[in-house]
């Protein structure tokens, strides 16, 4: 995958010189997350931690709903910040910084829970979350949709019909596979691969012209 | 890209990528077709918006007040690493933070191995297969002749008179880096302080410098993890006299740019 072609320097001499944080910072006093996210990779660690303070938290949250765990999904988040200290290959054309972040954190974050011990821990997690919520009636799917801060999305997953958004509740917010989501629900893999599509589109419609997120600051 | 599959399928995949709910072989079948479909790159990315909602919309405690301090912390002490490794006379560690542009590749290397040896599901995949099948019978014939990038062909010895050698050394540390070999126009160059670059997002550009002028790409080139064989860059552009010095740059995404943007070796010639 060709990225697009980085700004000309205008750089004329043939002496060269490294380009440095501090240069970086006094000729650029832009606070993009998408510059912060080429200074840190240049080394600027007071970039590194603005982007913390601006996702972390976020972060933090989508990784323990998963792993279900603070010090593993503390160590998520870790790994993900680290990969972009470490020049992760992020580009503006990837899309949102803050996207582009959290997915990397999910993404670890599944990792983590379809490791070994972590599964059992997840399940029983799980299970709980049921046994839990049969008092009050509530399933753990019910329970999820009731916790989530943006009424939009809130809303916006109510207008799945119920299979997409169990399909996609149990993908994003339990980190299970397609094919364990179909042995859950007792549905052919197929099915659960359209009804995730399906679902997704639904959203991706809904909530396009919304985009009314507000980075927040985690100190 | 081929245009005769039913695009269908592959957003049905993407869906399922972005939620990191697909198979291992599913994963990695997308992965390889996501490099060279724009369109696929593009639902990517909006459907990660949406997943984004989702993410942030989760509520719940927050983390330690110590995390960003952790982070902080080791970022500096991994680029304390970085900068021992890099003097390295073998190229330094890979990094394990290799993320594809679209973030792929589980860190579970069983995955890994399983990727490397999963079955041709796709019709697709068996079409790249006979092409590489092609492509790896023609480089046969030709690596002998032009040399490979970071290949098993060993290097042409510099001992004619058509041919120079440039060691290129770190402006920081001025260790040796990598040891640059003009044989007539030809430019290869032999890694001996480089760390593997991000092969998905990062390149390596050789550059000439020239006496009153910019500075001139002579190529783009990889480095693989461990390996010190020497690679073919591409060719001098003026003549080898009017050269003043070598530069290598580590670049931002694959594209050269017009001019460097991190140096980190260079030489100039007396």
């Amino acid at each position: 995958m060709i990225a697009p072609k980085r700004e000309n320097t205008g750089s004329t001499a043939t002496t060269l010189e490294p380009v440095n944080a501090d240069l970086f910072k006094r000729l650029h006093g832009d606070r993009s997350d998408a510059c912060l996210v080429k200074r840190a990779a240049t080394g600027d660690e007071s970039a590194l931690g603005e982007l913390y303070d601006r996702y972390g938290a976020s972060c933090f949250r989508v990784a323990h709903r998963i792993t279900q765990n603070s010090a593993i999904a503390e160590e998520v988040v870790q790994e993900a910040f680290l990969a972009l200290w470490r020049g992760s290959g992020y580009t503006e054309r990837l899309g949102t910084v803050r996207a582009w972040l959290i997915a990397l954190v999910h993404h670890k974050a599944v990792d983590a829970v379809r490791k070994e011990t972590a599964i059992s821990r997840r399940e029983a997690t799980f299970h709980a979350m049921g046994s839990r919520n049969r008092l009050s009636s509530t399933d753990p799917e019910a329970e999820i949709l009731g916790s989530l801060s943006d009424s939009e999305v809130r809303s916006a997953l109510f207008d799945l019909s119920p299979q997409q958004r169990e399909a996609i509740v149990l993908a994003y917010f339990g980190g299970y596979s397609q094919r364990e989501i179909a042995e859950l629900t007792n549905v052919p893999l197929g099915t659960v691969k359209t009804r995730m599509f399906a679902g997704m589109r639904r959203l991706q419609i809904r909530l396009r012209d919304s985009n009314t997120f507000e980075p927040e600051e985690a100190r | 890209m081929s245009e005769r599959f039913d695009h269908a399928i592959e957003f049905e995949l993407a869906s399922g990528y972005v939620l990191d709910s697909l198979s291992a072989e599913d994963e990695s079948w997308f992965e390889t077709h996501l490099d060279d479909c724009l369109r696929c790159q593009a639902q990517v990315t909006m459907l990660r918006e949406v997943a984004a909602r989702l993410g942030q919309a989760t509520q719940g405690a927050p983390p330690s007040p110590s995390l960003r301090d952790r982070i902080v912390s080791a970022a500096i002490a991994d680029r304390a690493d970085q900068l021992q490794t890099d003097a390295s006379p073998w190229g330094g560690p890979f990094l394990d933070s290799k993320l594809p542009q679209n973030i792929t590749s589980h860190t579970d290397t069983s995955k890994t191995k399983k990727r490397a040896s999963s079955p041709i599901a796709h019709p697709h995949r068996r079409m790249l297969v006979g092409a590489a099948a092609v492509v790896i019978a023609l480089s046969g014939v030709f690596g002998a002749i032009i040399g490979t990038q970071g290949g098993s062909h060993p290097s042409v010895p510099c001992s004619s008179s058509t041919c120079t050698t440039v060691v290129l050394t770190s402006p920081e540390t001025h260790r040796r880096v990598a040891t640059v070999t003009v044989d007539r126009l030809a430019v290869f160059l032999r890694p001996q302080g480089l760390r593997a670059d991000n092969r998905r997002s990062q390149i390596y550009v050789l550059w000439d410098l020239l006496k009153g002028d910019s500075p001139r790409a002579i190529g783009g080139f990889d480095v693989q993890k461990g390996s010190f064989h020497e690679i073919s860059v591409g060719d001098l552009r003026a003549p080898k006299q009017q050269i003043v010095g070598y530069a290598i740059s580590l670049e931002h995404g694959r594209s050269i740019p017009k001019a460097p943007t991190h140096v980190i070796a260079i030489r100039h010639l007396n």
